[in-house]
Formats: C-alpha cells, sequence, structure tokens
C-alpha cells in the first residue's frame, strides 16, 4: 500500500473503494506485469534501421536496440544486457520470445528467432521466394 | 478481509472507479501535495487508474513457446509460458502436464496442436474471473520461411498449425511463438 502523506486519505477520498480499489488496482497491474511484452520495434525496409520504439527501457529510438543488417531480409536486433529503470534499480534484459509481421500489404512474414537473452534475429520473407529487402516489420519482444 | 473491486483483469472490464479514480477525484479540503516524495495527489491517482484500465483493455492473456514433438508423437512441449495469474513458468512442461494455472496443450498432427486454457482463473485475492481466448496469433521460431495459423474453434481452445512457407506442407518438431488475449 502506497503512503499518501500527511493529507491521507486524500487521493481516497471521492473513491468509494479504499482498500478494495487499491487491492483491485494491485491485482491488475500485478496481472498486466505477468505479460507485458518488453518491447516493440519498427523497422525500415532495407533492415538497418530502426524506425520507432517503444520498450520498458525507453521510449522512442534512443532506447532501441542496436540493428546489425546481416543479408537480404535478415537482421538482428541487439540490447544491452540490462537496463536501469526510473528509480535507478538495474533489470536484466532476459529475453524469451518475439512475434513479428510486414508493415506493408504484402505476402509477406517475419520470422523471429531468440539467439540470446538480449538478441534477436528476424527473417523478413515471401511465402515463396526468399528474403526480401523491401518490407518494413513490426516485432514484439517479451 | 477486503475484497477487491471490480473483476481481475482478464474479464476486460476496468472502470478507472475501480481504482479508486473518480472523474471528479479531488484532494481533500482542496489541499494539493505538499511533498512530492510522501504523498500522492488526485490527478497522479486519476493518471494511473486511467492507464491501468487502458492497458488491462488489451494486455495479452498469455504468451508463450511451444516445440512439437512429432518424430516421436507426443504432446508439444512448453518450454515458457507467461500468463496473467500466474506469471511466468518456472521451468519447462510437457502439453499433457501442466502445472497448475498454466494451459495445457495436445497435439493433433505434424506441427499441429491445440492448447487449452480453463474458463476461469483466479486473482491474487482469491477472486475469480472468467477467462475464453478471444484472439490469438502466432510467430515461428525459426530462420526458415515458416507460418503459423491461429484458429479459436470457440469454447476455450485455440488451435495452432506451423507450417512450411514454400513447401505449403506441415513442420515436424518445429517451435513457435503464441499470443493469446
Amino acid at each position: 500500500m502506497f503512503q499518501t502523506g500527511g493529507f491521507n486519505p486524500c487521493p481516497m477520498a471521492l473513491a468509494k473503494g479504499g482498500a478494495a480499489a487499491h487491492s483491485r488496482m494491485a491485482a491488475d497491474l500485478s496481472a498486466l506485469a505477468n505479460v507485458a511484452p518488453f518491447a516493440w520495434i519498427s523497422v525500415h525496409a532495407n533492415c538497418d534501421t530502426v524506425l520507432d520504439y517503444a520498450g520498458m527501457n525507453g521510449i522512442g529510438v534512443g532506447a532501441a536496440p542496436t540493428i546489425a543488417d546481416l543479408a537480404t531480409g535478415r537482421y538482428t536486433l541487439t540490447w544491452d544486457q540490462s537496463y536501469t529503470d526510473d528509480y535507478g534499480v538495474v533489470l536484466p534484459v532476459n529475453l524469451f520470445m518475439g512475434i513479428g509481421t510486414v508493415n506493408v500489404i504484402q505476402n509477406m512474414n517475419v520470422a523471429v528467432s531468440v539467439l540470446a537473452p538480449n538478441q534477436i534475429e528476424v527473417r523478413v520473407y515471401s511465402s515463396h521466394t526468399a528474403f526480401a529487402d523491401d518490407s518494413p516489420s513490426f516485432v514484439v519482444v517479451w | 478481509m477486503t475484497t477487491p473491486l471490480g473483476s481481475p483483469a482478464w474479464v476486460r472490464a476496468p472502470g478507472i472507479t475501480d481504482y479508486g479514480s473518480a472523474t471528479n477525484k479531488a484532494n481533500a479540503y482542496g489541499q494539493g501535495v505538499v511533498n512530492a516524495r510522501t504523498d500522492v495527489g488526485a490527478s497522479a491517482i486519476m493518471r494511473m487508474a486511467d492507464h491501468l484500465a487502458a492497458c488491462v483493455r488489451t494486455s495479452p492473456f498469455c504468451v508463450g513457446r511451444v516445440l512439437c514433438n512429432d518424430s516421436t508423437p507426443a504432446a508439444p512441449t512448453i518450454s515458457s509460458c507467461i500468463i496473467m495469474p500466474s506469471g511466468k513458468t518456472q521451468a519447462s512442461y510437457e502439453g499433457n502436464a501442466p502445472a497448475t494455472g498454466f494451459p495445457s496443450f495436445a497435439r493433433n498432427g505434424d506441427g499441429d496442436v491445440t492448447g487449452t486454457w480453463a474458463s476461469s482463473y483466479t486473482d491474487a485475492y482469491s477472486v475469480p474471473g472468467a477467462y475464453a481466448p478471444t484472439f490469438a496469433v502466432g510467430g515461428a521460431d525459426s530462420t526458415a520461411n515458416q507460418n503459423v495459423s491461429a484458429y479459436i474453434s470457440g469454447g476455450q481452445t485455440v488451435r495452432f498449425k506451423l507450417w512450411d512457407a514454400d513447401a505449403g506442407t506441415a513442420i515436424a518438431d518445429g517451435a513457435f511463438f503464441f499470443l493469446v488475449l
């Protein structure tokens, strides 16, 4: 239970809940924290640039992982092994899965493979041909 | 014993009042935060409640990784799974022997499995909330051209099929990720 200070219970004064409301907040927040993605990444068609990024470690490309263009339609994303939250607590990057899709109306697919707890490989490809460098992609990781 | 307001997150019916906020929330006696280190004001609670409700509406219920066992046909292995009520699995498990609170998985054929979730789960305060899968997506854990199809047939199950995008055939002993809302 957070402390509300000298004017306790001012934040709860107009709510009907009190402890019941805070209990709901805690339970729901716990449930969300269990399943929340670690990051969403938008990548350029050339597989060499992160266009946008939203992660637990920060928002915007400044917080994005390092991208390496391996070959046509193939790239890796590498995060630092840890990050620091708003309170200065150092937390590990511990990825275990990812899912992606192309960011364009084409018959293209994206496959994600976790190479290390802080690194994934992404492949952008056509169903009946090979890899392609003409489709931007979205990836979300946990 | 205090019973939380509202319903568990996976019921997807959050409201700001469930979290102690209100549209006319105000600080008692009109007194705002005096010390940011010790006080939480009405405006902060309002924002927190609104953000929390927004996340509850759209957050996945369960995500995980499935390894199909096809060469020697058996239930798939769930190498990792995270679910709202229970958190993350401490170890991998066989789909036909899930730990309490985690989904079971059965093999239908090569690269073809069905996951089953309970119709009700309880939150951290033992409050039950009904659940049924409503959205599902999958992605191959692969460096090859592989796809995953997800199909909610109704009830508590989601069927996933892992297939070769080039050949259009099922993939045996492959692995895929899933996300279920």
